[in-house]
């Protein structure tokens, strides 16, 4: 049984998602930011910089989401190419991608105060947007033109279902509203997007996180500032 | 036949001791920055965003450090647990960790022009990722004070390699530099780094971008 430490709608989300379109017993266990659960010397034995993600596996506990994602896929044999298939190294750049450029630059969007301080969150959003855009452009591009099936509407991945969650993030919680951005100007993403978020293992994950609606393709504009 | 597209004393360093360490055939091409080769569509269709390393394989070309690494250990079954091992759980947390956190807080504090947006966000920027990069080498020390068979001075693993590498850049930073960091605080990692250095991979590496002979723990630039 799987124990995955979290908080709705928070990062926790792409692994919430993987769990449940791979019909795994799980356990979701809902951290309290206020209550000091992040600090908690029990949740630092399991990741020392107090953070979610965390999944505890019969192999130990895990953070960094694409290392449980890819742990996994590889345990399960889902929602990845296995090692050795010809498209593995694809799958893997592009994983990798979205874990080491695509997240850290809408986290940015997000909290544009933590890479420099707030007096110049506001050039550092603009920044990480511009180069949001073209990381989105890239793998927007990927999916149009090889159209892998891990980037497909119909079958996800564990790195489409991570793509989903990111579209979440860049439309609905940026600071600046001005650097929103919509799924729509990435017209494959946005395809898969709305081809996933209605599958039965989403949908179920989306309302134990109390989120309705077209959560990926078309998520809330983010409140006025 | 692996074709690695690197820049001398680049990320792409890590590639290729990994694949002198595997010992297959490869052959290497330098990109020409100061041309602006990065941008040119040749290059650009390799990898997209135009950085080394870029490594062409039979099953296309690959970019990303990690994922570069990851796919060769997993292809000749050597340098890092195999998929089904017990370990893997923790290699996979720790490969990633280093890549999104130390890697990126490394590479922040080194090059800050690139993502602070600002002249005047430089400095508060290039303080806080060195703050985040001191946070992950401790982390990291305590892992490798515990010696797992994939992060030891005398097993080679991707996981070593990468983590040394990193420690190399952080001799460009004197002591006077505020982006120094004192590598030789992280005594474990220290005897890592010295212990890969020494092998005939790392050696032969180092010949071939003429680096010096201790590559990790006393580079010679």
């Amino acid at each position: 049984m799987y124990i995955l430490h979290g908080v709705p709608d928070w990062g926790s989300q792409v692994i919430h998602m993987a769990l449940a379109e791979l019909a795994v017993p799980f356990r979701f266990h809902t951290l309290d930011w206020d209550a000091g659960d992040f600090d908690a010397p029990a949740f630092r034995a399991l990741n020392p910089f107090g953070r979610v993600p965390v999944l505890e596996t019969p192999d130990g506990p895990i953070f960094e989401t694409a290392a449980i994602l890819l742990y996994l896929t590889e345990r399960h044999g889902q929602l990845a190419p296995a090692a050795g298939t010809p498209d593995r190294a694809d799958f893997l750049i592009w994983l990798i991608f979205v874990t080491n450029q695509l997240h850290p630059t809408a986290m940015t969007m997000i909290h544009p105060e933590l890479p420099g301080g707030e007096a110049v969150q506001e050039q550092v959003s603009t920044e990480s947007h511009q180069r949001l855009r073209a990381q989105l452009a890239a793998i927007n591009t990927l999916a149009e033109t090889n159209a892998p099936w891990w980037l497909s509407p119909d079958r996800p991945s564990a790195t489409s279902l991570y793509v989903l969650m990111l579209l979440r993030w860049i439309k609905s919680f940026p600071v600046f509203a001005a650097h929103s951005v919509a799924s729509q100007d990435y017209p494959a993403l946005h395809r898969m997007a709305a081809g996933l978020e209605n599958r039965p293992a989403i949908r179920t994950t989306l309302t134990a996180e109390g989120i309705e609606g077209p959560a990926f393709s078309n998520p809330p504009a983010p409140a006025a500032a | 036949m692996y074709l690695l597209h690197y820049c001398v004393d680049n990320a792409s360093l890590a590639v290729r001791i990994a694949l002198n360490e595997l010992g297959v055939p490869y052959r290497d091409k330098l990109l020409n920055r100061e041309a602006g080769e990065q941008d040119s569509p040749a290059y650009r269709a390799l990898h997209p965003y135009g950085l080394v390393p870029a490594l062409e394989t039979p099953d296309g070309p690959m970019f990303e450090t990690a994922a570069i690494l990851l796919w060769l250990a997993d292809r000749h079954g050597t340098l890092a647990p195999t998929p089904a091992a017990p370990e893997r759980a923790a290699f996979l947390k720790w490969l990633f960790f280093t890549s999104s956190n130390l890697h990126q807080a490394v590479f922040q504090m080194i090059y800050p022009e690139r993502f602070a947006g600002s002249p005047e966000a430089e400095p508060g920027f290039t303080q806080l990722a060195r703050a985040r990069a001191l946070l992950a080498f401790a982390e990291l020390e305590k892992l490798a004070t515990t010696e797992p068979g994939w992060l030891s001075p005398g097993q080679p693993s991707i996981l070593g390699f990468y983590i040394s590498m990193l420690a190399r850049w952080l001799k460009y930073h004197k002591a006077d530099d505020p982006k120094h960091i004192d590598f030789t605080a992280y005594p474990a990692l220290h005897r890592l780094a010295a212990g890969l250095e020494s092998r005939p991979a790392a050696l032969k590496a180092a010949e071939q971008e003429g680096l010096g002979a201790t590559i990790f723990t006393n580079p010679d630039y």
